[in-house]
């Protein structure tokens, strides 16, 4: 049977906010003046029923009572929950700390509390409820009972947290947006009033220099007025997002590079424009390396030869170099195959067939190739042919750059030819001639003395010739001692024979026998490791120089230690500065209008020779020459 | 007795060397001169056809440039197909061990290291061969 009870009810609609708020900011119960009768009060009590959940507690919060309607939207029954604490629908953590005991506590305090309670289901299910406790006073002013009117706002409190949610998710998207891209809005008029951080990163403006400025202030003039055109077309009429990649300009000067997107902003009542919207995003970066890439290609194409393949070797496209190259017009070899520019035993070979192979698998190649041309003259080209890869990782085509390096090759083969012509030489110097001037002309010439009595020689008038022979013999061996060793420095990974000598002592052994040997002052020189022939002959050579371009009437050379790790060959003769000295040791050089004969070989020879000792050589000019030379 | 020597050696000049240093150490003996390859080769047909004009010792170079064979092979063709107590052994200017070694085995008396000053190991060799014609010397290296 249903139970009704009268309540000592005030006049309180749940619905009316202003009046909920008038009630909830007067914390004493209501007394109306002019109370309804008590027909009036039942159809009132009958409404509040039907409409709202009623739940009355005990002064402590014990359950009375609860009618139909809250009984449903907690799942119990009367008899499930009559005698329990509120403190049983309310979900857990719902009142922090000691939160519910206050807020039992203001009602108990007579006060009328309208809370919102998240509360668990009898089958677990949360509930949010609206409740507004009505502390029912007894006459004497205690309190003998507390009503609550409860109503359902589960549904309201689940749209309001989507709505949260959208509303932080909207924010998180603009952040984002705002983080990662150049934004701007104009008015109608085209002038700035907002920018985020990243548009003043880039245009290098401040806020303020942008802000209430026409938005060309970054216009870079490098894209024709059509295009402008085409954006307000676009954004005005079509309405719709324009969308290109725009080159703009930075405060100082530089180029930017942004992937823009402009709306038009409209008022959504009136349709008038109000302004324009652009992001952007920078491609400023990768622009850069597509231009570096581009110009890159374009000086590739300008001076190299270079030709694209399919991956089975067919002629794609070539350049004009290429086709020079071959002797072909470029219809002559576009669709053909690669075949025609080698060797036809070549073409048909397996390391052929091997070479494409490995192209069309992805693998570069780089190497000197011999080709032909049209009319079968045979080239040389440094190419690299570059497999180029499709968006799906696939060998897509290749590209081939090369270079006509056949002047060289053929350069090359003549040095390598000429080399042989020097060997050979060298071998028959090394073993032919070294018996004739180290075994069997000094054999002869001792064995002739050993027979000659001293009085046959000397009525003979034979000993000038002999000393003479010896002498020139002497000096012959040591010429033949440096060019043998010259000759050493053929062989491939030759180093030299290096011994503890005087430089002193071998100088002067070797000047001995020359013709300008007064001319020359050797002075205190340290010990060194050198290879003596070669040295000596190094040295010689400077000294030869320094006498011979010299036009002083008393020409010498001084050779002496600067410090102990430098040995100057200094003279008195033209002089030649650092410049210069490096322009003579190359070989083949002269000086202009010289008049002294010289292939110009000498001195590069001999700079050589000291470079192979590990020597440093220097020249400064000082009333003639001083070559330095840093010794280790 | 060692009354001629034959001297196996392209180097045509060592074989005036050869006659000096014998003139100036006062070796009265008769001179062959082999010095060149083609002449070598024809050494072995002779030794057989006229084995009167034999010398009595010979003297081979290691290395004959342009021969199918070296002083080593040479010695030991002689020694093993015409040999008749001819003194023979070699003159080099290498004193490479092993070679020495081969040359022993081939049958050679003696192995002459060739240098600027010959005079000496001809001296001692003339001392240890010459008068006594025989082989049982043993190998002499002369370095």
């Amino acid at each position: 049977m249903k139970e009704t009870r009268c309540l000592n009810l005030y006049k309180v609609n749940v619905g009316n906010e202003s009046l909920e708020k008038e009630l909830m900011s007067n914390t004493k119960p209501v007394v109306l003046s002019n109370m309804p009768s008590t027909t009036e009060m039942h159809y009132i009590f009958e409404a509040i029923n039907r409409s709202s959940g009623i739940i009355e507690f005990d002064a402590v919060g014990n359950i009375l009572f609860a009618n139909q309607i809250y009984l449903d939207l907690l799942g119990y029954t009367i008899e499930e929950i009559k005698g329990k604490n509120h403190s049983v629908f309310v979900a857990p953590n719902h009142f922090p700390n000691k939160q519910y005991q206050e807020f039992w506590k203001r009602i108990q305090n007579g006060e009328f509390v309208s809370q919102e309670i998240e509360c668990i289901s009898k089958s677990g299910k949360k509930v949010w409820l609206k409740e507004i406790y009505n502390p029912i006073l007894s006459s004497d002013g205690e309190i003998q009972r507390i009503i609550a009117i409860t109503l359902d706002i589960s549904s309201f409190k689940l749209h309001q947290r989507e709505s949260v949610q959208r509303l932080t998710q909207i924010e998180d998207v603009y952040q984002f947006i705002s983080d990662a891209a150049i934004i701007s809005r104009t008015d109608a008029h085209g002038k700035i009033n907002f920018i985020n951080d990243k548009f003043i990163s880039i245009s290098g403006y401040s806020q303020d220099e942008l802000i209430g400025q026409d938005h060309r202030i970054v216009n870079s003039g490098m894209h024709a007025r059509g295009m402008w055109q085409d954006m307000y077309n676009t954004v005005l009429q079509e309405k719709k997002v324009w969308n290109t990649i725009v080159t703009n300009r930075a405060k100082n000067g530089s180029l930017y590079y942004v992937d823009t997107y402009i709306k038009a902003d409209f008022d959504p009542q009136t349709g008038k424009l109000q302004g324009y919207t652009s992001i952007r995003q920078d491609l400023t970066s990768l622009k850069k390396q597509e231009l570096e890439f581009r110009y890159n290609m374009e000086a590739i194409n300008k001076s190299n030869a270079v030709a694209e393949f399919d991956t089975h070797g067919i002629l794609i496209s070539a350049n004009n170099i290429f086709t020079k190259l071959f002797c072909y017009a470029e219809d002559e070899i576009i669709g053909k195959h690669h075949q025609i520019f080698v060797d036809q035993v070549y073409a048909l070979s397996e390391e052929y067939k091997e070479f494409w192979n490995k192209l069309s698998q992805g693998e570069f190649v780089s190497t000197e190739f011999q080709r032909y041309t049209k009319d079968g003259r045979s080239i040389w080209i440094q190419a690299t042919y570059n497999p180029i890869m499709s968006e799906t990782g696939a060998v897509d085509r290749i590209l081939k750059i090369a270079t006509d390096i056949t002047d060289r090759i053929e350069s090359n083969r003549e040095i390598d030819r000429k080399n042989s012509y020097l060997e050979h030489a060298a071998k028959i110097l090394r073993h032919d001639m070294h018996s004739g001037i180290n075994v069997y002309i000094p054999r002869g010439l001792n064995s002739l003395v050993k027979r000659l009595p001293p009085a046959a020689i000397t009525e003979y008038k034979i000993d000038a010739p002999i000393k003479l022979i010896r002498e020139g013999l002497i000096h012959t061996q040591k010429v033949y001692r440096g060019v043998y060793e010259f000759t050493n420095l053929v062989k491939p990974g030759a180093t030299l024979d290096l011994i503890d000598l005087d430089l002193l002592h071998i100088l002067n052994s070797f000047l001995k026998t020359t013709s300008y040997k007064d001319q020359v002052k050797l002075e205190p020189l340290c010990r060194v490791r050198v290879s003596e022939s070669l040295f000596c002959t190094a040295i010689d050579n400077l000294i030869r120089n320094g006498l011979k371009y010299n036009d002083s009437s008393n020409k010498l050379v001084n050779i002496y230690m600067e410090d102990e790790k430098t040995l100057v060959v200094s003279d008195n003769g033209r002089g030649m500065t650092q410049q210069e000295f490096e322009y003579f040791s190359k070989t083949g050089s002269r000086r202009e209008g010289q008049k002294e004969d010289g292939s110009g070989l000498g001195l590069g020879i001999c700079v050589a020779i000291l470079q192979e000792h590990g020597f440093q050589i220097s020249c400064e000019q000082n009333n003639g020459s001083n070559i330095k030379i840093k010794l280790k | 007795m060692i009354n001629s020597i034959l001297l196996v050696d392209d180097e045509s000049l060592f074989h005036l060397v050869f006659e000096d240093a014998c003139s100036l150490l006062d070796i009265a003996l008769h001179l062959e001169s082999i010095d060149s390859a083609d002449k070598a080769e024809d050494l072995f047909r002779g030794w057989v056809e006229t084995p009167v004009s034999r010398p009595d010792c010979v003297f081979v170079d290691l290395n004959i440039v342009g021969s199918s064979f070296d002083g080593i092979e040479l010695i030991r063709k002689i020694n093993q197909d015409y040999g008749n107590g001819v003194v023979i052994g070699i003159i080099s200017s290498s004193s490479d061990k092993m070679e020495q070694q081969r040359a022993l085995e081939a049958g050679a008396q003696f192995w002459i290291v060739k240098t600027d000053e010959i005079e000496p190991r001809l001296e001692q060799f003339s001392t240890d061969f010459l008068g006594f014609k025989n082989k049982t010397m043993g190998f002499r290296i002369y370095n």
